[in-house]
């Protein structure tokens, strides 16, 4: 029988035999992870700027190809779109030059000269930064872009400078203050579009959770303005409102509806959230409302992940609003579900009180109206 | 200090490791096949060892070590092939061109093809080549506002059907400084469109067709190419050098029959690699330069969904290793390859 010293003396003589050395570092050119020459492992975050720099001016404004970045040009040879290998080369740095190359391209961003000549500069540099990840622009980006020159020049897809960095950031948004602070100073500028104030709504609920309502009531005005400028359709809406509840889950959603406005005696029109109610509660809506006692409370589920939530009544002035339009809208039904649906759908839930006669409440509208399954005693 | 290689340390240096080795017995394959003469291997390889050497002479210190020269080998390739060289590099020469020397294999019935397939990254496409406008439309007007960051966007493409689309004039079908691939969409009584509809169709696609750079998470997009964008432009059987030296790439079919099919290079089947088959033949393919995108008018396209897994990762199984070892077979020993490797470097 071959003991295992046999056995690995037999496989490394096989893989002599065959002429291989497995996991090489040639192993696999076209993936991530191929290491850089040994001589990035001394750079301070002073060289790997000016490296940068020299790099992305001659590649993109003097035509020198990838012979640019001297001791890297064998990484960015590939085939893959430049900024996915520059992101290559970041990740098979060491951790902490890793760290020095994330600072490098925040501090490259910062001080590059405002010149329509570095606009390419600019659009690559705001790419890498999405490409790893580098939350260190955040806090230098506001002081960047402001209300100018950003606004005002396109990049190749057409768009400006000032969209291509709000959309870096909204994609770098992440529970940090300097997201929120950063997509907050973007949002003042002169050259915030409408256009973006949905996936700018979204970002923020990433950033700041527990501040729904603030950033909806910010918002109020410019989703307005969107909702009128274009054809948006029930449909989108209720994408908007769930990546909010993906956001911040339910919990933060259901306090933060009786906050909001629903109805404005003084101006007929006045930007409302009412479009939020619409896409949380209505049609293929992905917060329902299961339970209701007598007015006393509700029971929101989100029809997602099963979690529900409760609400309570006179909670926010927007409460009375919120209640009248639930009742109109006859959200809440009186309908019994079938065992079967309620085993499917409803045994996440524990109900709170098995012997008070309380109804539950539900929106297929195919069940039949009529009493509870006694076999569910705890809601019959 | 492994630099400056001599030609017998290049050849030498070349069989001990997965990639050089992948490339090598495609070269030596392709010569077997007559895609490649003797000439064109011995211009590449001189070539790309003058070029190592060169890159080595200029790196700053310490220099390339020894366990760096393997991606600088196969760095080198790369830019052999796709990148502009230093007037410093060679000064006085030009670049051999390496590409399309398959071009005499020559595709006699094209017109029973039908129309041919290229598979390709759902982002990229999206980002590049579709018309903005078209974007906005197929997103919906608002929609697109929602969902404007390009994550959000894939996920929006890759749940349509087939559909089609306007793209950039000034964009091109196919990376504009390498080659398309294309498959035909029918090949022996069955096609490539039957996978389309499944749900699985994105990774069945990648396996089939051997595109193992494309990993986890990846959107894929089947581009439907009219046949007479293929016939417009110069289209050749694949050679290593068109593979730019990819790790998935074969020059030799497996099977006797594709043997005789001269005018098509065959992919190699992941799956089959991963299951240890003994045939690793996929789908027929052929390289045509990019074709500009004004060139089509409006393109039908299929996107397909997201990679659920990577390829190419298990050691001992579906690796680079594994498949330079299926290579060499082939070509018996290393000893062998080094021997034949001398008529050459």
């Amino acid at each position: 029988m071959p003991t295992r010293k046999s056995r690995q003396k037999g496989d490394q003589a096989e893989k002599q035999a065959a002429g291989i050395t497995e996991n090489l570092p040639g192993d696999g050119i076209f993936v991530a992870g191929v290491a850089p020459p040994s001589s990035f492992n001394e750079y301070s975050k002073e060289m790997f700027e000016s490296w940068l720099r020299v790099g992305l001016e001659g590649f993109l404004l003097e035509g020198e190809d990838i012979w640019a970045f001297p001791g890297a040009e064998t990484i960015l040879a590939g085939p893959e779109p430049f900024i996915k290998k520059l992101g290559n080369f970041y990740r098979a740095l060491a951790s902490q030059q890793r760290a020095r190359f994330r600072q490098a391209t925040a501090d490259l961003l910062a001080i590059l000269p405002s010149q329509e000549r570095f606009v390419p500069v600019f659009e690559y540099l705001l790419a890498l930064a999405l490409e790893i990840r580098a939350y260190e622009i955040l806090p230098v980006l506001p002081r960047q872009v402001g209300s100018g020159f950003f606004g005002l020049t396109d990049q190749r897809d057409g768009e400006s400078l000032f969209v291509q960095t709000l959309l870096t950031v909204i994609q770098l948004a992440a529970p940090r203050s300097d997201a929120l602070n950063c997509i907050l100073r973007l949002m003042g500028s002169d050259h915030f579009d409408h256009a973006y104030a949905g996936v700018t709504l979204t970002a923020l609920c990433y950033c700041d959770g527990a501040n729904l309502v603030p950033h909806i009531e910010r918002m109020r005005t410019p989703l307005d303005a969107m909702f009128r400028e274009f054809s948006t359709g029930q449909a989108g809406k209720r994408v908007l409102a769930t990546s909010i509840l993906e956001a911040v889950g339910i919990h933060p959603v259901v306090s933060a509806l009786p906050h909001l406005t629903y109805f404005n005696k003084e101006r007929e029109d006045a930007p409302l959230d009412l479009w939020f109610l619409d896409a949380l509660l209505t049609g293929d809506a992905p917060l329902l409302i299961c339970e209701e006692t007598e007015h006393r409370w509700f029971r929101f589920l989100n029809s997602m992940n099963m979690k529900s939530e409760e609400l309570f009544p006179r909670e926010g002035p927007g409460m009375p609003d919120l209640i009248d339009y639930i009742h109109r809208k006859r959200l809440v039904r009186n309908i019994y579900p079938s065992a079967a649906v309620i085993n499917e759908y409803f045994l996440h839930i524990t109900p709170r009180d098995s012997s008070s006669g309380r109804f539950i409440h539900a929106w297929f509208p195919q069940v039949r109206i009529g009493s509870a399954p006694s076999s569910l005693g705890a809601t019959s | 200090m492994p630099l400056p290689l001599t030609p017998a340390k290049f050849t030498k240096r070349l069989t001990e490791f997965p990639g050089g080795l992948i490339i090598v017995c495609n070269i030596l394959d392709g010569i077997d096949q007559k895609l490649l003469d003797d000439n064109y291997a011995q211009t590449l390889f001189d070539w790309w060892r003058t070029l190592v050497n060169w890159k080595g002479d200029r790196t700053p210190p310490p220099g390339i070590s020894d366990s760096d020269l393997p991606n600088e080998i196969m760095g080198c390739f790369n830019i052999l092939l796709y990148h502009p060289l230093p007037n410093a590099f060679r000064p006085g020469e030009s670049r051999p061109n390496f590409f399309l020397a398959g071009i005499h294999r020559r595709l006699r019935n094209i017109n029973n093809f039908g129309k041919f397939i290229n598979v390709t990254d759902g982002n990229v496409f999206l980002q590049h080549v579709i018309h903005e406008d078209e974007r906005r439309r197929l997103f919906g007007s608002v929609t697109s506002h929602f969902t404007k960051t390009p994550s959000h966007e894939l996920s929006l493409f890759m749940g349509h059907g087939t559909i089609s689309v306007v793209l950039r004039d000034s964009s091109t079908v196919g990376n504009p400084d390498r080659l398309l691939w294309i498959a035909p969409d029918r090949y022996n009584g069955t096609s490539l469109s039957d996978v389309f509809p499944r749900p699985d169709a994105a990774n069945q696609l990648r396996d089939l067709l051997g595109l193992n750079h494309y990993t986890k998470g990846t959107g894929l997009v089947a581009l439907h190419l009219p046949l007479d964008a293929v016939k417009a432009g110069v289209h050749a059987r694949p050679t290593v050098a068109d593979s730019g030296g990819h790790v998935r790439f074969k020059s030799r079919p497996d099977l006797p029959k594709h043997f005789k099919q001269r005018a098509w290079g065959f992919t190699v089947d992941l799956a089959k690699l991963s299951a240890n088959a003994d045939i690793l033949d996929g789908w027929p393919e052929r390289v045509v330069e990019p074709i500009p995108c004004w060139w089509f008018g409006n393109l039908t396209i299929t996107p397909l969904g997201f990679l659920s897994e990577t390829r190419g990762k298990i050691k001992g199984m579906d690796d680079d290793a594994t498949y330079a070892k299926r290579l060499r077979v082939a070509h018996g020993t290393q000893k062998d390859i080094l021997k034949r490797l001398r008529g050459y470097i």
